[in-house]
């Protein structure tokens, strides 16, 4: 589904991803983690099209996607949960899952979907009339997932969508990103919270300063001993 | 006397609301000021004149300076702004002075130096009610200022491509990763600021019944203050701001008479405000 080979991401002079080559299976839940600064975020905003990668290719579905711009990659199916929740603060909860829906033209498909999302979080239904920036974390954090799952996206794109959250919420938000998979949502996972990241992912990849390190079913990098000293706490 | 000094500061309150919003529109989605806004005020004055010239008939005029001024607003924003974006604030700021001078030269060189008069007269006599008088030129004043924003609430809260528009200002990137395009979105902000300045320049120029190459200058900074009193970017606070500012100048003028030009109490009511609130009115932090 997603192909990406030898993707270089520069902040001006500044190199922050150093030609990472990854692969998205139909079907798979993908995670990347890393530590603070390692890059994560710089790949993910880079395969959404909202920075321009220096070198390499980003391929979807065997189509070259490098030089499109977010809006036309949107339409081919990407869709991005970012850091940050990055929701429209002055409009109401309707409204946020409305414009996450901007490119679905029919009503029905529209209403259907929102029942759907009012129905996975329930939380927001109550609150569909109040405005997004008055609501708690969580309910921030279930909203911008839910806003990106209105354009119905072929391959979710998440960035640490577990951050600043009270624990009781992070557990939460990994447990819906497993169903959203087990429902056949192709997604890919940036985490810093390593091992909840690994426990939910088929397999994984370990950036270190715009590398790779490490690579491989989620299962073997829990069990590999440099992984766990560096990431997981043990 | 009360009541008509209020009637009074509506209708150029109507009129500060109309140039102010499309400044404060551009600002939000763009974040820039956007100083030729006023040449573009101006424009439209001298286009509903040249086409009432041609069709005397007020709505024709109107509807032809509007679209004619979102046409020239949205040529501004592709061939000027456009490729100042990535640069520091101060080049679009700059450029935008620098176009609104040559706006002002070209108006000058085409129409002539002097003061038209618009030759647009009213039958109707003015309506009154009791101490109260309003005149034919104000009802339409009025009229198509309500008229404008019931639209522009309409468009910005029930349409698809509204609320795209409020969505870009608040978010852009936001907004672009869920589909928007915003360059057609933000081209579309031009447009509506424009044509919503348009209309404001053929409303002042035939209630002061006078065009003329600088008329733009005072609403230049008047709408700038008018938008910073509001809070930048907000639409509510600017139309609030603007008939806050139009009847405090026709209050202080009619009762207080205080020996300052009435077009440096915008100004005085700006810092007023920003002492207490220093993000305007409706600024948010």
């Amino acid at each position: 589904m997603l192909e990406v080979q030898d993707l270089i991401v520069h902040y001006g002079e500044f190199r922050a991803v150093h030609g990472v080559s990854f692969t998205v299976q139909e079907g798979e839940l993908i995670t990347i983690i890393g530590a603070n600064g390692a890059g994560k975020t710089s790949i993910l905003r880079t395969l959404m099209g909202l920075q321009p990668a220096y070198r390499g290719t980003i391929k979807m579905n065997g189509r070259d996607i490098t030089r499109l711009s977010a809006h036309e990659r949107a339409k081919l199916g990407l869709g991005i949960v970012p850091e940050g929740r990055r929701l429209f603060g002055d409009m109401d909860v309707q409204e946020n899952l409305e414009m996450g829906a901007y490119l679905v033209h029919d009503r029905g498909t529209l209403n259907r979907r929102l029942k759907k999302i009012y129905e996975r979080f329930s939380v927001l239904y109550p609150l569909r009339n109040q405005r997004a920036k008055t609501l708690s974390g969580g309910e921030q954090q279930m909203l911008a997932i839910g806003r990106t799952l209105m354009g119905g996206p072929a391959l979710v794109l998440m960035d640490e969508v577990s951050l600043g959250l009270m624990p009781r919420f992070v557990q939460e938000v990994f447990d819906i990103i497993k169903e959203l998979n087990e429902e056949g949502k192709t997604i890919l996972v940036v985490e810093q919270n390593a091992s909840k990241a690994l426990a939910i992912a088929h397999r994984g990849y370990v950036l270190e300063t715009g590398r790779f390190r490490w690579e491989g079913a989620a299962r073997e990098l829990r069990d590999n001993v440099e992984v766990q000293r560096a990431y997981l706490g043990g | 006397m009360l009541a008509q000094q209020i009637v009074n500061g509506i209708t150029i309150g109507s009129i500060y609301a109309l140039i102010a919003l499309g400044l404060t529109m551009v600002y939000g989605v763009l974040k820039i000021l956007h100083i030729a806004h006023a040449g573009v005020y101006a424009m439209g004055a001298y286009l509903g004149l040249w086409a009432y010239c041609m069709v005397p008939n007020l709505f024709v005029a109107m509807i032809v300076a509007m679209t004619l001024s979102g046409v020239a607003g949205t040529l501004i924003e592709r061939l000027l702004y456009k490729s100042m974006l990535d640069k520091s604030r101060i080049v679009p700021l700059i450029a935008s002075i620098g176009l609104f001078i040559a706006m002002e030269e070209a108006f000058r060189l085409i129409a002539g130096p002097y003061v038209r008069a618009f030759p647009a007269h009213f039958r109707q006599k003015p309506w009154i009610f009791g101490p109260v008088r309003i005149s034919a030129p104000q009802m339409l004043v009025f009229g198509v200022t309500l008229a404008l924003l019931a639209l522009l609430w309409w468009v910005l809260t029930r349409t698809r491509m509204g609320k795209a528009l409020r969505a870009v200002s608040m978010d852009r990137e936001m907004a672009e990763a869920l589909g928007v395009a915003t360059d057609r979105i933000i081209s579309l902000s031009f447009f509506i600021s424009s044509a919503l300045a348009g209309a404001a320049g053929v409303l002042v120029g035939i209630f002061y019944n006078s065009v003329y190459p600088t008329m733009g200058d005072i609403p230049a900074y008047k709408a700038l203050a008018i938008i910073v009193l509001g809070g930048l970017g907000s639409i509510p606070g600017t139309i609030f701001g603007a008939f806050l500012v139009g009847i405090s100048e026709t209050f202080l003028i009619g009762f207080v008479n205080i020996p300052l030009p009435r077009d440096a109490l915008a100004f005085i009511v700006m810092i007023a405000v920003l002492m207490f609130r220093p993000y305007g009115l409706f600024g948010k932090e």
